[in-house]
């Protein structure tokens, strides 16, 4: 573990029916200093992959399924190696389609 | 090109199908200027020139064929092309849009509209190529499937690159339920190809080489193009793209917007297998309904082998799918992918179609169907067996067919001993793939959606209840959705009618709606008309058309006799689901329907009684 001066913490807010899993409230998650998308991904392992249903969770590969996001400024982030800085504000939505 | 109306082609088609005769008229400029286009246009055209009462299935109905004025394949969602007219489903208010480059091809071809009057002695085609429109004998069409007539009147015409609408063996057989297809997408909902049928109308073919001129070009050509850069990045955008429509079975399932078993219940649990066999077995690609289309969310899909063998196409939609699994408890997707591409093939509404099998089924389960009443099919929950001899039975009116083919509503009224009860549908239009139990607004929308309970209009519920969406109409009023419970119910009749004065406005500028879930908003939209036509005009504008439009077609349907008694829900929407995640979870169902629908009222300047735009309502918009 780093020394505390070290870390960053982002804002996940989960949007929608994603609430229902990560609670309704926005989260606040401590990661590394220099952390990157991949980095929040393990966080969400560790906290709440084993709670996930199987179509928004993949638990093998520690990542989600389907048309799940996170979004920075109306942008898909998508970019695992994307580094986070402290404060990011980062909402998390399943993205919407059946018409 | 007009001169008069910039950025429209500026000239309608009315086709007289009795004479064979096609003139040419001006569009006009008033009715643009306050209708804009699509249903817009075509409504004010419809109320004007339709006398009420009429038989939707005589000469006297019209069939009105409109592009709006950002149909061209530039603009984002603008392959499109929408078909109104008065539904012999429903006996009200008809539409129905399709994606395809036949709307921008009429433009090139130098219209903005088609107006189809009176019926022809002998199956006709209808040809127009630029200046040059023409009658074709279609009698040799007759029996085709879709992708049949379609090669067939490419090869006899010369040109692949004709685009075509036609019906299939079901609009050739009155079915009430049929499509008008272009190619494999579809024109679907309302007995669109019923209506067809009726006038003789076997297809219509175009091909454009015009060009349609912006009055501020350069800056329309910049601005579309910053709009496809912007919402490329858009997360809605980016899902619709990666998984199309029907990437959303199985949260749709887990979220409680999942109609199961003719709407016992909002969720089966079933979904997430389903999407993974359909994702490994049958995707093959996504493609765009036109050429222009960068979000593509339509799938080319197959069946490999098996019983369900299926050649490759497009089709497999989230609604089409989930109406031949869920709805009717069919675990095998396979035979869901085959039924929907049957149903396109003979043009049938797979929606309708699917809603019926389920009523069927309830019927036969209730023994007010028997095996003998289904010669012999066997229409046990699931059975997914009997699906395409089913489909064929509607399709050509055979045996149990012949009364499947009129609709849930008519089957139930002939079938009798409370069918009723299991026939779900709003003014005759057989209900969607979207539950209100997820979510109220979806149910004030169901409720007073003019075309019936569809899966186009009433999606901005859904969308903004539980999906989160605002469409940038939050600056005009719109609640945050952050804010709303998807189970709040007061409140929601307000905000459901500024949803439905925004989210009509696709089908009246001639886009695809999905692009607006995708991040085009209002203000773009607006912005895009004043380029594209020199007009003054701003997203309050496009938002009182939008108010504008809604309520012609409302005073249309007053006056086939709609009132605000009509404005229900099948009492099965209305109830906790029999089973599923929902079933001990009471804040599902709407508990002050009757409240939230007088606000509604209220907010529209709508008598509380006869449903309609009051007299100072109608003089505020100009429809007195
Ligand atoms: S977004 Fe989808 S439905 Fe809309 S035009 Fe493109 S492919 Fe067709």
């Amino acid at each position: 573990m780093l020394p505390r001066g070290n870390r960053i913490k982002v804002i996940l807010k989960p949007i929608g029916d994603l609430r229902d899993y990560f609670g309704r409230e926005p989260q606040e998650i401590e990661l590394p200093h220099q952390a990157v998308v991949r980095d929040l991904l393990e966080v969400i392992a560790e906290r709440w992959g084993n709670a996930l249903p199987t179509y928004l969770w993949d638990v093998h590969n520690r990542a989600f399924r389907g048309a799940v996001y996170f979004v920075v400024n109306g942008k898909v982030l998508k970019d695992l190696d994307a580094p986070l800085h402290d404060g990011l504000e980062i909402t998390l939505l399943k993205a919407l389609s059946g018409g | 090109m007009s001169e008069t109306l910039k950025g429209y082609a500026g000239k309608q088609i009315r086709v007289n199908l009795e004479r064979w005769e096609a003139r040419v008229e001006d569009v006009s400029p008033e009715i643009s200027r306050k209708f804009l286009g699509g249903v817009g246009y075509a409504a004010k055209i419809l109320y004007d020139e339709l006398s009420p009462g009429i038989d939707p299935l005589g000469p006297q109905n019209k069939m009105i064929l409109a592009t709006g004025p950002l149909s061209l394949s530039q603009v984002p969602g603008g392959g499109s092309i929408e078909l109104c007219f008065k539904s012999p489903l429903t006996g009200v208010w008809g539409e129905c849009r399709v994606g395809n480059d036949f709307g921008p091809e009429l433009k090139k071809a130098g219209y903005d509209y088609v107006i189809i009057e009176g019926k022809s002695t002998e199956p006709v085609m209808l040809v127009i190529r630029d200046q040059q429109i023409e009658f074709r004998k279609a009698d040799h069409l007759l029996g085709k499937t879709v992708s049949e007539k379609s090669a067939a009147i490419r090869d006899e015409l010369g040109d692949q690159r004709f685009c075509i609408l036609c019906i299939g063996p079901a609009g050739e057989n009155l079915v009430k339920v049929a499509s008008v297809m272009a190619d494999d997408r579809a024109a679907g909902r309302c007995g669109v190809g019923a209506v067809w049928g009726s006038k003789n109308l076997i297809a219509v073919a175009v091909r454009g080489s015009g060009k349609i001129v912006a009055a501020k070009p350069d800056e329309f050509k910049k601005y579309l193009k910053s709009t496809h850069d912007e919402i490329k990045e858009n997360p809605m955008f980016q899902g619709l793209q990666e998984f199309g429509t029907i990437g959303d079975i199985p949260s749709n399932d887990d979220g409680g917007d999942w109609p199961t078993k003719n709407w016992q219940s909002n969720s089966w649990g079933k979904g997430p297998e389903l999407f993974d066999h359909f994702q490994s077995q049958n995707f093959m690609r996504g493609f765009g309904c036109y050429k222009g289309c960068t979000m593509a969310c339509a799938r080319e899909v197959q069946v490999k082998d098996g019983p369900f063998k299926t050649p490759k196409h497009g089709g497999a939609e989230y609604e089409s799918i989930s109406c031949f699994t869920a709805y009717i408890l069919n675990e095998d997707m396979d035979a869901a992918v085959h039924a929907t591409y049957l149903c396109n093939e003979l043009g049938l509404d797979t929606i309708s179609t699917g809603s019926i099998i389920a009523f069927a089924m309830e019927c036969y389960e209730k023994g007010l169907l028997t095996e003998k009443d289904c010669q012999g099919l066997d229409l046990r929950w699931g059975n997914s067996e009997i699906l395409p001899t089913i489909v064929r039975m509607i399709a050509y009116r055979e045996g149990i067919g012949d009364l499947l083919a009129e609709g849930v509503r008519a089957a139930a009224k002939k079938i009798g001993g409370g069918a009723d009860e299991f026939a779900i549908h709003g003014r005759g239009l057989e209900a969607p793939a979207h539950d209100p139990r997820s979510g109220k607004a979806l149910a004030i929308t169901y409720a007073t959606s003019n075309r019936g309970m569809c899966h186009i209009h009433p999606l901005e519920g859904m969308a903004w209840d539980r999906g989160k969406l605002d469409w940038g109409l939050q600056k005009y009023g719109l609640p945050d959705p952050n804010t709303v419970d998807r189970w709040d119910e007061i409140g929601k009749g307000s905000a459901v009618s500024l949803l439905q004065d925004g989210l009509v406005l696709p089908d009246v500028l001639g886009t695809c709606k999905f692009y607006m879930y995708g991040g085009v908003t209002v203000d773009h939209w607006a912005r895009m008309i004043a380029d594209l036509t020199g007009w003054d005009i701003d997203g309050a504008e496009l938002l009182k058309i939008g108010e504008r439009v809604i309520n012609i077609q409302r005073l249309f349907n007053g006056r086939e006799g709609i009132t605000a008694k009509d404005d229900m829900l099948p009492a099965r929407m209305l109830e906790v689901p029999a089973f599923g995640k929902y079933s001990s979870e009471p804040d599902c169902v709407f508990h002050e329907f009757n409240a939230v629908m007088q606000e509604y009222y209220q907010t529209r300047g709508w008598d509380a009684v006869t449903g309609m735009p009051t007299l100072q309502k109608r003089a505020e918009l100009g429809l007195d």
